[in-house]
């Protein structure tokens, strides 16, 4: 105790004290006297106790006069005096000390057998100056000077006593039978104070120490009340039973039995039971690794339980959930808030998704209210920060995240470790806010890991865990050290705290459970003095046996549940409040912004900067052998930025994601409201890229389509993108696979490796592999190219023609001479009788002769090598030369259309330099050699006895009517409907991408690879075993 | 959000697929106009000429060779035009042009400039589809023949001989007259500005009299396309340049015929090679 704290206790027992009777009798000094040598030593009972006569000298000079003037003087004095004293104790004394000194105070008056009227004046103006609660105040006057029973409020008083008349009277009332002393206790309302007084024949001991008849005690939490012939009083108790339960229904949280194993052969949790109801307040305490974590996640219902069952009034918790939805609630360990949001914006996104129904004003009030309670006030607008670069301090964090449970008010509240990090001072704050949710009739059960003398008093019930997931003790804390010690065989084992100071010894019983053995030499070996079974054994025969309650069937009965605000959105409300959620958050973060925003445009100038090829100092589009290269780089750079936008999203949100699934919000709405983000910011980051790529390289005209493809593509990697983030554990773990899946798009987009260059074996001829078209780089490139060369605002007027141009050129001078020659090397072999190159060649020729479309059908059929003469061959020379000239004078007569065209173009710009210009602006020629594979000098290729046109590929119709086709195909053909390439490709990497977004809906990478675990595990087990065996 | 996306593609993709559509039908109904034609032309063009009818320019740049003239890059078509010409006949006409300049270039052993020109001529004929007319390795040949005159010659000479026979072969004669024509004119303008005292070069003054026949006969071949809008409007042209050596006596010329030529090569030269 303080100096000056004692000090103003003189001083005001100096005040309080009638000094004409103290003349007489003595007590007050007496009284001084024992209060100070309880309390301190010898040389400070002398000390203080001649500070207390001089003060009582002081404050009574005028008592003893007999002038009127003077004591009313002396009166006032005083009771300046007392305000002046209270004053100062205010500013230092915290409420509950307050009612303490008041309580001292009131005992010190007691002693007197007489009170005087100036004293009870002086006392009023005490009680006023203290700022003590009026009811309060006179509610404590009369429990302690008076008799209880004359209180007024009888609400706040409890009895416990044998009578059975008690109970009418209006008291809260405990009956013990046999009891033979009467014990009352009154609730201080405004600081949860309980004072208690006891008559009767009997000794009563509070915390071991023999308690005074009729004299006013307090008690305090973790306290405990013993007389013979009455089970022990314990603080829980009584603060139960002053629970304020008319508002709320009460909960009954009962576990049968359970079990939870991680796999069939390793048990985490082993058999045990529990029983809890509304109020108390549930400490979990373990060594390291002994599954405290797994415990509550088993009692909370996200693990799946192997044996037993756990019900919440009856309702279980595994098969109807939806029954139990707003009742538990749980804060995990880490951290669950968005770093980038102040502490109220995080308080107010989570109360949107929790309270859908609650005006804007109802919500705020809610959160003011929560912020207040939490003690979060200071920090209301600040932002949360990271853990590293800290703006709220660890308890605040660690408030705001139990606050942002607790604002939904969940009958039943889990915490993994509220204390673990914290200050004590922190501690105790977390600690105290906790307890009084019970007060407020919850339930609470945490994990605590070391807690202090004062915490672990906090505590209702304790269970403590071993190795293995092993319960050894459920039952009350105090009697827990009583416990070990007993079962270790310490000497007094009754002695749970100090004496004196009140201080316990909380790592005793962990002590106790996890003590070493020593070696014959002295020293400490690892092997534990009893193992984990033995202590799992003792507690099924001294606890769980003894669970009465497990077959009381009165308790499955079920109850109406607590009712609460809690009511999640629809769908789409879920939807539009995380978007506001993610947008918000993002534009905080002004260095991912900036990053975001900047990475396409500064891309986009360093690839056209360089790429811009200046020869002279005019620059001409069509001569720019760079633009293929640009292509292909736009590409790379789409995919890139897509991925990296996409790869964090949602594996920083896991936990949160977590908790959401805790509260049946929509994954459907998360992931679409992702989605939507990364729509937008591709759709910034593509359309920015494009504008100023575009726009350096001078590529006229086609901004919308490149930025269409571009766009495609960069949400096709944001969607992979999420799926990867969503599937895998790290963030590491993401950065790494970006490359694997960003190297084989670019080697097989067609640019790097040609694909009828690859291995015979994934290799096709006739059209583009199944390795290029898993690849959608390839589909973008092509989209990008065939775009770029086929709808520019030159070669637009044309492409029509040149299609047809090339078509038919090569038919009259590559396709038909070829089959000439066949046909006369037939009739060579035949003539020769070489069988086998004689059906060689008429195989060729009737494989390939139907593309020509002979007048002469049957010509085909007679190409047998039985039917086949010099005859046959005579005919079909005819036809071929025929259809050669046909096909020349076709070739004529579009380049006659082609050159009209020409001219009209020509009258419409004004003159062939205008024309000429037109080329140079949009046609550029590099792209033309790629796309029309000038550098081949293969232009025709057998291929399993079919020719293939291998020139002028975007001229080239493609062979089939399912979509497939060669690489730079100019249109698509499904069945009679043609698509020109860039629309087709582009339509078909949306397709894809929906199918990822399906795969990211369930999660499928996440799954495939626990089953990919799952089966490594049980093959594993299974060895195991059998080595065993 | 997405809805809308799909939708909007499948309007996009719905349009264009009836405009793809409606497009193919077109051509269907010019085919049989072009059959019925087929059955014409076959008949008329059985008798074509397979053989050069002219001396290629190579006699020409040969002859400038001997006298001593010098070898100008400026005189010849800059290789740069190869990409403004977007029609057939000024690619045929410019394709002979190039010839010209080529055969030039070669004789005066010009090698890279040989190699620009015979770039130039291999885009034309490109773009001409000719590419089946001369061998595939042409340039390849060219390049490694480069220090031998006599070989380089034979090469490029193959190669106006291909492309003359193959054009005729498969009725595209007239485009064979106009590439000739090309590379006449385009000797004759070297001839012409080689040197400002032309007319004080004996032999000079040879070679511009001897063009008077390969002339007369070059428009006698083209009357059988006069048709044709570009080759009546061709020989126009030439008969200008051809009435003047009309007015030539025999075995002599004057100055002012010299000249007259020399300007209406000029302006026609440059009417074609724009």
């Amino acid at each position: 105790m303080r100096e000056s704290l004692l000090k103003a206790l003189m001083q005001l027992f100096a005040l309080l004290t009638d000094l004409r009777q103290e003349e007489q009798s003595g007590t007050a000094h007496t009284h001084v006297n024992e209060y100070l040598s309880k309390h301190f030593s010898r040389e400070y009972v002398d000390q203080y106790s001649k500070i207390f006569d001089e003060y009582l000298n002081e404050y009574h000079k005028g008592t003893l006069s007999h002038n009127k003037e003077e004591q009313l003087e002396q009166l006032q004095n005083n009771q300046k005096a007392i305000t002046n004293i209270c004053e100062q104790l205010n500013k230092e004394l915290e409420k509950g000390e307050k009612i303490s000194l008041f309580i001292q105070l009131l005992q010190f008056l007691r002693k007197e057998s007489k009170i005087g009227g100036e004293e009870l004046c002086l006392f009023d103006s005490l009680a006023t100056s203290l700022l003590i609660n009026k009811e309060d105040s006179d509610a404590l006057k009369t429990f302690i000077l008076d008799t209880p029973e004359n209180v007024e409020n009888k609400s706040s008083i409890l009895i416990i006593s044998g009578n059975e008349l008690d109970a009418g009277k209006g008291y809260k009332h405990i009956l013990n039978e046999k009891q033979q002393v009467t014990v009352w206790f009154l609730r201080v309302k405004s600081t949860d104070t309980f004072v208690f007084r006891y008559s009767g024949e009997r000794n009563l001991y509070l915390n071991g120490n023999r308690v005074d008849k009729n004299r006013p005690y307090i008690l305090a939490p973790g306290a405990v009340i013993k007389t013979s012939l009455m089970p022990p009083v314990y603080y829980g108790t009584i603060a139960e039973q002053f629970l304020d339960t008319q508002r709320r229904s009460r909960i009954l949280y009962k576990a049968h039995d359970v079990e939870y194993k991680f796999n069939p052969t390793q048990i985490a949790t082993h058999k045990f039971s529990l029983l809890c109801r509304s109020g108390q307040f549930w400490g979990i305490i373990g060594g390291s690794g002994t599954g405290k974590t797994t415990l509550l996640n088993v009692l909370n219902g996200n693990l799946k339980l192997s044996h037993g069952r756990i019900t919440i009034n009856g309702f279980d918790l595994h098969s109807e959930r939806e029954d139990l939805e707003g009742v538990i609630g749980y804060v995990p360990q880490d951290d669950l808030l968005i770093e980038e949001l102040t502490v109220y914006e995080n308080l107010y996104y989570n109360a949107k998704l929790c309270f859908s129904k609650e005006s804007e004003e109802e919500i705020n009030k809610i959160i003011n209210e929560t912020v207040e309670d939490f003690d979060l006030v200071e920090a209301r607008d600040l932002v949360v920060g990271n853990p590293l670069k800290k703006i709220l301090s660890g308890g605040q964090r660690k408030r705001l995240n139990i606050a942002l449970e607790l604002m939904r008010q969940p009958s039943v509240l889990l915490v993994d470790e509220p204390t673990s990090g914290l200050s004590s001072m922190d501690s105790e704050k977390v600690m105290l806010l906790l307890k009084r949710q019970t007060l407020k009739g919850k339930l609470v059960i945490i994990n605590i890991h070391q807690p202090s003398s004062d915490l672990y008093k906090l505590l209702d019930k304790l269970l403590l865990i071993d190795k293995g997931g092993r319960i050894i003790y459920n039952g009350n804390p105090m009697d827990a050290i009583e416990y070990f010690k007993r079962e270790a065989n310490y000497v007094n084992p009754e002695e749970r705290e100090c004496g004196t100071c009140g201080n316990v010894k909380t790592e005793q019983p962990l002590r106790i459970i996890e003590a070493r053995m020593v070696n014959p030499e002295g020293k400490i070996i690892r092997e534990r003095k009893v193992k984990p079974e033995e202590w799992y054994q003792k507690y099924l025969e001294k606890f769980e046996k003894k669970y009465t309650w497990k077959n009381n069937k009165a308790l499955d009965k079920k109850e109406k549940l607590p009712s609460n605000r809690f009511r999640i959105p629809n769908r789409k409300n879920q939807f539009i409040i995380y978007l506001k959620r993610d947008l918000l958050s993002k534009i905080k973060d002004k260095q991912y912004m900036m990053l975001t925003l900047l990475e396409a445009p500064a891309l986009a100038f360093i690839l056209c900067f360089f790429t811009k090829y200046l020869d002279n100092e005019t620059y001409i589009f069509s001569d720019n052998v760079n633009i293929p290269a640009y292509i292909f780089m736009c590409i790379i750079v789409a995919m890139f930025m897509g991925l990296n936008v996409s790869a964090e999203e949602i594996i920083k949100d896991k936990k949160l994601l977590q908790r959401e699934t805790f509260l049946n919000l929509s994954r459907f709405s998360y992931l679409s409201s992702k989605v939507t983000i990364m729509l937008i910011i591709s759709a910034i980051q593509t359309l920015s890229f494009v504008l100023i790529g575009n726009g350096i390289l001078e590529i006229k005209s086609m901004t919308l389509s490149y930025w269409a493809i571009l766009f495609t593509l960069s949400v096709f990697s944001n969607i992979l993108g999420l799926n990867i983030s969503s599937g895998l554990n790290s963030v590491v773990s993401i950065y790494i696979i970006i490359p694997l899946i960003l190297v084989p798009q670019i080697l097989f987009s067609g640019v790097i490796v040609d694909f009828d260059k690859l291995h015979k074996s994934i290799s096709s001829k006739e059209k583009v592999p199944l390795i290029g078209n898993i690849m959608i780089s390839r589909w973008g490139f092509e989209a990008l190219s065939v775009n770029q060369y086929k709808n520019n605002e030159f070669e637009k007027h044309f492409f029509e023609y040149d299609l047809n141009l090339s078509t038919y050129s090569y038919y009259y001078s590559l396709l038909i001479p070829e089959l000439e020659r066949r046909n006369d090397e037939a009739l060579w072999h035949f003539k020769n009788n070489d069988t086998a190159r004689f059906y060689e060649q008429l195989n060729i020729l009737s494989i390939n002769l139907p593309k020509i479309e002979l007048e002469n059908k049957e010509l085909t059929n007679s190409l047998n090598k039985n039917i086949y003469n010099s005859e046959i061959h005579k005919k079909v020379a005819e036809e071929l030369d025929f259809k050669k000239t046909y096909y020349r004078h076709m070739y004529f007569s579009f380049e006659e259309k082609k050159d009209q065209v020409y001219s009209n173009l020509v009258k419409k710009l004004g003159s062939k330099e205008a024309v000429f210009k037109l080329k140079q602006d949009n046609y550029n020629s590099k792209l033309a050699q790629w796309v029309l594979r000038k550098n081949e000098l293969q232009k025709i290729e057998l291929f399993n006895n079919k020719y293939i046109q291998k020139k002028d590929p975007i001229y080239m119709p493609p062979l089939f009517n399912n979509g497939g086709a060669h690489f730079f195909a100019p249109y698509k053909q499904i069945g009679i409907i043609k698509i020109g390439t860039p629309l087709f490709n582009m339509l078909f990497v949306w397709v894809f991408t929906i199918l990822l977004c399906v795969t990211l809906y369930f999660d499928s990478l996440r799954r495939i690879i626990n089953y990919v675990e799952r089966f490594k595990l049980r093959k594993q087990t299974n060895r195991l075993m059998k080595l065993r065996i | 959000m997405k809805n809308f996306t799909l939708l909007s593609i499948a309007i996009i993709s719905t349009t264009l697929i009836f405009s793809s559509c409606s497009e193919n039908k077109k051509t269907d109904n010019d085919d049989e106009s072009v059959i019925s034609e087929i059955k014409r032309r076959t008949v008329k063009d059985e008798v074509s000429e397979l053989v050069y009818p002219l001396p290629t320019s190579f006699e020409l740049t040969n002859m400038l060779n001997e006298i001593g003239a010098a070898y100008i890059l400026s005189l010849s078509n800059p290789v740069e035009n190869a990409e403004k010409y977007l029609t057939v006949n000024s690619k045929a006409f410019n394709l002979g042009v190039y010839g010209a300049d080529l055969s030039y270039a070669s004789t005066y052993k010009q090698k890279q400039i040989t190699i620009d020109y015979m770039s130039a001529s291999n885009k034309l004929i490109e773009e001409l589809g000719l590419t089946s007319a001369i061998e595939d390795s042409i340039i390849t040949k060219i390049e490694a023949n480069q220090d031998n005159k006599d070989a380089l010659i034979n090469i490029i000479s193959t190669s106006f001989y291909d492309t003359y026979k193959y054009l005729n072969k498969n009725e595209r004669g007239e485009l064979a007259l106009l590439i000739l024509t090309g590379s006449w004119l385009e000797g004759l303008y070297i001839c012409t500005h080689i040197s400002e005292d032309t007319f004080n070069d004996v032999n000079m003054i040879k070679i511009i009299m001897n063009q008077k026949e390969p002339l007369s006969k070059l428009v006698s071949l083209l009357d059988q396309y006069s048709e044709k809008e570009f080759v009546a409007e061709l020989i126009t042209d030439l008969t200008d340049i051809k009435s003047v050596y009309d007015t030539m006596e025999q075995g002599s010329i004057t100055a002012e015929q010299i000249t007259s030529i020399t300007q209406k090569v000029d302006t026609i030269r440059t009417k074609y090679t724009e």
